[in-house]
């Protein structure tokens, strides 16, 4: 619902050379403005903008001889204390040092693992909460090989 | 209805904790220690902040009603709690994508704060004129009506809110949406579709009030049909709040 104020009441129809002027000049603005806010988001890396796991070790599906820890690569630094690294066989969960963050990374944190791990299936179960609010969680499974 | 939206607004704000807290829960920990956590994070904090701003807006708008029914509007209460209202909108910004995006932070958090502010003067504006306009028919009859004298003082507010929406919702679609396939394939983007499509109705019947409608209340035969398609924008926008609750909610790196 718009109008023109109380202009409206003695608005005088408009010439339609001006009106096409001004038509044509608005297009104008519109189509630079949206050609450079496209170019200047076109240079966005959106993979950064937001909070995601980008690498672990292990390495999700791998099959290695037990770690002697559990370290997580994210895309960015997540929310103070926000970080969750939990290590599960099958339902149980296996005891585990906290996540530490990398004093030099904030995006790196790492699990020590107290006891070596016996051969079997493991899942990481990690969560963290996103400088935008969300809360991103994700399972790396990844199996330990005892030769 | 300052005092009625204040209340909602807390338990909006308990609400959007409670939403938080059950997406951040560790099974393995007590309920208490990870809210604990959540409210210890950046989100925690501005949360405790709009909480409180939330809790002070209906003491604030209880000191000024008084001042209001005296017709005294700028008793300091009154200013104070439309400070705090315009305040808040900054909320969605810090706990939102805005925030999340770190080197366009400083352009995002106040381009989604004028577009939270801009929704606001829209629809609530809209709202009020109904609103006032309601009560006062019920007291005077169709004669009472104010629409005549609301809808001048509003419609300039209402054009601006539409250019100031229009302008920062493209920004961040243009920030937050990958690539022109990812808005069709992701969850985010066929959202932000929906969004788009439920604008783009609401805008039209506000045109129609606009142009065609808007002019004819000189004659007082446009009563009707402006209330009625004010109404019908009123719930489209409605629909637009619901699909955005979602938006914020998704994140725009999902499927």
């Amino acid at each position: 619902m718009k109008g023109e104020g109380g202009s409206f009441r003695n608005r005088r129809p408009m010439e339609a050379g001006n009106r096409a002027t001004g038509a044509r000049r608005s297009l104008l603005i519109l189509a630079l403005v949206g050609l450079i806010t496209g170019a200047a988001c076109a240079a966005i890396d959106h993979e950064a903008l937001h909070f995601a796991l980008s690498k672990s070790v292990p390495e999700k599906d791998a099959a290695i001889a037990p770690p002697g820890e559990l370290r997580l690569w994210f895309t960015q630094e997540p929310q103070d204390n926000s970080i969750s690294i939990r290590l599960l066989a099958g339902e149980e969960l296996v005891e585990t040092g906290p996540a530490v963050q990398d004093p030099d990374d904030g995006t790196v944190f790492s699990v020590a693992l107290e006891n070596a791990l016996a051969a079997g299936a493991y899942t990481i179960a990690w969560r963290g909460l996103g400088q935008d609010g969300h809360v991103v969680r994700g399972e790396i499974p990844f199996s330990v090989v005892v030769e | 209805m300052g005092l009625l939206a204040s209340a909602v607004l807390i338990v909006a704000m308990g609400l959007v904790f409670w939403r938080q807290l059950a997406d951040f829960r560790d099974p393995f920990v007590p309920w208490r220690e990870d809210a604990a956590i959540l409210l210890g994070t950046g989100w925690g904090r501005i949360w405790i902040l709009g909480m409180v701003g939330s809790i002070l807006m209906p003491v604030l708008f209880l000191a000024a009603s008084p001042a209001v029914r005296r017709g005294a509007a700028r008793r300091p209460s009154w200013v104070l709690a439309t400070v705090l209202a315009l305040a808040m909108c900054v909320f969605p910004a810090l706990t939102g994508h805005a925030a999340g995006s770190e080197n366009l932070g400083a352009l995002l958090i106040p381009a989604d704060t004028l577009h939270v502010l801009a929704a606001g003067s829209w629809i609530g504006g809209l709202l009020f004129v109904l609103v006032a306009d309601g009560r006062e028919r019920r007291r005077d009859g169709p004669d009472g009506s104010l629409l005549a004298d609301l809808v001048p003082v509003f419609s300039p507010v209402a054009l601006v809110s539409a250019g100031v929406l229009l302008a920062t919702g493209t920004l961040a679609a243009f920030v937050h949406v990958e690539s022109v396939r990812a808005l069709f394939a992701s969850t985010y983007g066929r959202l932000l579709l929906a969004k788009v499509a439920l604008v783009l109705l609401v805008m039209i019947l506000g045109a129609v009030n606009w142009r065609r409608l808007t002019p004819l209340l000189l004659d007082e035969k446009a009563d009707v049909p402006i209330r009625r398609n004010a109404i019908r924008e009123l719930v489209i926008a409605q629909l637009v709040i619901v699909v955005t609750a979602l938006l914020v909610h998704t994140s725009p790196m999902g499927g």
